[in-house]
């Protein structure tokens, strides 16, 4: 009985997902009916006579698609790595950027934007930023022989740290006439930028890491009964956070790449999953993937609608998640 | 080492003393009276101006009163200032417009500024009594139609022309006068269109061509006059907005320029675009760059020209860029530009590329 229950919610947040998916495809500045939309979408695979624009294709098939597969990807990306690292870590205030990821990103695309470098330079500056800031966090444990949660959450505040004082000097030196409105936008998030190559220049790894942290899953939970005891069960702990760091690693810094970074999703997403299915991560992570995605979804059609110009995606994800947070907050207490 | 630091404290004092009576003696004053309606009395043979917007030193260009400046913002070192003024290489450069470093304005001792209105570096500068000239709006703008835009052009050439005084009020006039005399004659060929014949223009400015000048700035009222309508003209921000690629589809433009970028490919490679209106019928087009950015500067009146000829092809028939830009450098800068420097600027680059 209970067991079908968890099931159902799998199917409505599946269903969700679809739902938002439809909803984004259908809505944008640029006016496409319903029908020509199943029309454009139908035609590349059947034969059917063109009665749209060439604009009208565009939309459907350089835009729209690939900027919801772009939200899809972030969306659920962001949310299961901040979900591995919540399990990881046994702290539920923990987000993906917690080793420094974000700020290494963003350090890496600003030096190619302040080199004038095309987009595809910015995007691979990014990755390489987040994993350099990642591999800084875990040298420092290393080199103190203290291989402990806390050395590795500290060691991420020094390396951030460091980082975002880069990433400061950097705006301070750049053109504030060009470079420095697009840093900043870069900074805010946005899915703006998101075109067919981006997208699957990132799907593979995001996928393949998503696959990866599915699997481990189970593993993740044994990590909450402690070091000893997932010893004594044969769980090798160190290995199993490695690998479990680096694919939320690629997760978010992938999803930086492609739409800088986007706040509040990797922390909130978890605690609402967590409120649906419970904390158990088998349950959860799947969950969160699903409420991440679909969340991203849902905000970025806002952020492309709500005006001509283009919304910053962290703004409408700070104003519905921060409230959200509270919420949740206020739920979970009066269940404790 | 003691020795050495009191000849230094000795040396700066020398300095001072030097410094003050000349200080005392200059009671000659210039009134001017800025864009914000400001009046202010800047002293008058002031030779270590510091000009801190971006389209200043390229005014002091055209005012002739180069050797007066003792500092600029780093954006106005373009590679055809420099070309033309080759010892502006010794000026001290500013990284920034809005918090410039004090101290270096106070060593140049600067007699006065020309500045934009942000209020912290006013406030500064009113406390350390150092005169400035407000040239350029940072926050709302001063006007919010054509003739307030073209009003504006020429106070802000005549502001600074007033804070130099002599000689650069003639050239002031001549340049105002060149102004109105370009614009009336782009006017008057263009305000006889009718809505239908008035193109729809995008004017792409940076960033992948997704940011755009917004109303009231310059390139909305220069498209207008050369007979376009600029599709982003009710954008809700003023001067620069990020639009969403959907909405530059659904206007659909017939003409799109790209302001601060050197590659038509950005638009014509991107799939997005390729279903426009503009981009089909292969009417993409870069915007010359000169002394400083033509969307944002005196230039603008050759980049009224430019669009004019571009947008309406037949009605300036008889419209000669290449004069146009040859006569304004020669007329307004006293330099002779070559037949290849004239291609470089068209295209956007610098005299050394190619």
């Amino acid at each position: 009985m209970k067991k079908r229950k968890k099931r159902g919610i799998f199917a409505v947040l599946t269903g969700l997902c679809l739902v938002t998916f439809c909803i984004g495809m259908c809505f944008g500045r640029y006016p496409v009916s319903l029908k020509e939309l199943c029309m454009v979408l139908a035609s590349r695979f059947t034969d059917i006579p063109v009665t749209w624009s060439k604009n009208t294709d565009n939309v459907v098939w350089a835009i729209r698609l690939p900027r919801m597969c772009g939200a899809f990807l972030v969306g659920a990306g962001l949310s299961i790595s901040g979900a591995t690292y919540q399990g990881i870590f046994q702290n539920p205030l923990v987000s993906p950027d917690l080793l420094g990821v974000s700020a290494g990103a963003c350090v890496g695309a600003s030096i190619a934007i302040l080199c004038g470098w095309p987009s595809a330079m910015i995007q691979l500056l990014a990755l390489l930023g987040g994993l350099l800031a990642v591999a800084l966090t875990n040298l420092i444990p290393i080199l103190f022989r203290n291989k402990s949660n806390l050395m590795l959450v500290l060691a991420g505040i020094i390396v951030s740290g460091f980082f975002n004082s880069a990433q400061g000097l950097l705006k301070y030196v750049a053109d504030p006439d060009t470079q420095l409105a697009l840093i900043t936008f870069w900074t805010m998030g946005s899915l703006a930028k998101v075109d067919t190559a981006s997208v699957l220049s990132v799907m593979p790894g995001m996928l393949i890491s998503m696959g990866i942290l599915l699997c481990l899953r189970w593993r993740i939970n044994l990590l909450a009964i402690g070091e000893t005891e997932a010893h004594s069960l044969g769980v090798h702990i160190t290995r199993l956070r490695g690998i479990s760091i680096l694919c939320a690693t690629i997760l978010t810094a992938s999803s930086i790449c492609i739409a800088g970074t986007v706040g509040w999703i990797g922390l909130v997403v978890p605690h609402f999953g967590r409120l649906l299915v419970g904390s158990d991560n088998k349950k959860l992570m799947p969950a969160s993937l699903l409420i991440g995605a679909a969340f991203l979804m849902l905000i970025d059609t806002f952020a492309r609608n709500l005006a001509g110009t283009e919304v910053p995606l962290s703004i409408l994800t700070g104003f519905i998640g921060a409230p959200a947070f509270l919420i949740l907050l206020v739920v979970q207490k009066s269940r404790v | 080492m003691k020795k050495r630091m009191v000849s230094i404290l000795l040396c700066g004092m020398l300095a001072c003393s030097a410094v003050l009576p000349a200080f005392a003696e200059s009671t000659e004053t210039n009134l001017v009276t800025d864009v914000t309606g400001r009046e202010v009395e800047v002293p008058a043979n002031a030779e270590n101006v510091v000009m801190l917007p971006g389209p200043a030193y390229e005014k002091a260009m055209i005012l002739g009163v180069t050797d007066r400046v003792g500092g600029v913002l780093k954006s106005c070192k373009t590679a055809w200032a420099e070309l033309i003024h080759p010892e502006m290489s010794e000026l001290l450069i500013f990284d920034s417009s809005t918090a410039p470093n004090i101290e270096d304005i106070l060593s140049l001792n600067a007699e006065f500024l020309i500045c934009h209105d942000y209020a912290d570096l006013n406030a500064q500068l009113d406390e350390l009594e150092i005169p400035y000239v407000i040239t350029q709006c940072s926050g709302e703008l001063p006007y919010s139609d054509l003739e307030g835009f073209l009003e504006f052009q020429k106070t802000e050439v005549n502001a600074i022309a007033e804070a130099f005084g002599g000689e650069a009020l003639e050239r002031a006039e001549k340049w105002c006068s060149y102004f109105d005399e370009k614009v009336a004659y782009v006017r008057e060929k263009t305000d006889q269109l009718t809505d239908e014949e008035r193109k729809r223009v995008y004017y792409a400015r940076s960033d992948e061509g997704l940011v755009t000048f917004s109303k009231n700035s310059y390139p909305h009222y220069l498209v207008e006059l050369a007979g376009g309508n600029y599709v982003a003209k009710d954008t809700p921000e003023e001067m620069n907005s990020t639009l969403t690629i959907e909405q530059i589809m659904e206007w659909d433009p017939e003409v799109i320029f790209m302001g601060r970028m050197d590659d038509t490919a950005i638009i014509l490679d991107n799939e997005a675009w390729s279903g426009m209106t503009a981009v089909l019928n292969n009417e993409v087009y870069l915007c010359p760059s000169g002394v400083f950015n033509w969307d944002y500067s005196g230039e603008s009146v050759l980049l009224m020209l430019y669009l004019a000829k571009t947008i309406q092809p037949e009605l300036f028939e008889e419209l000669n860029i290449e004069e146009e830009i040859q006569y304004y450098y020669e007329t307004f800068y006293g330099y002779t530009l070559s037949d290849e420097n004239i291609q470089n600027i068209l295209n956007h680059q610098g005299p050394a590329e190619q």
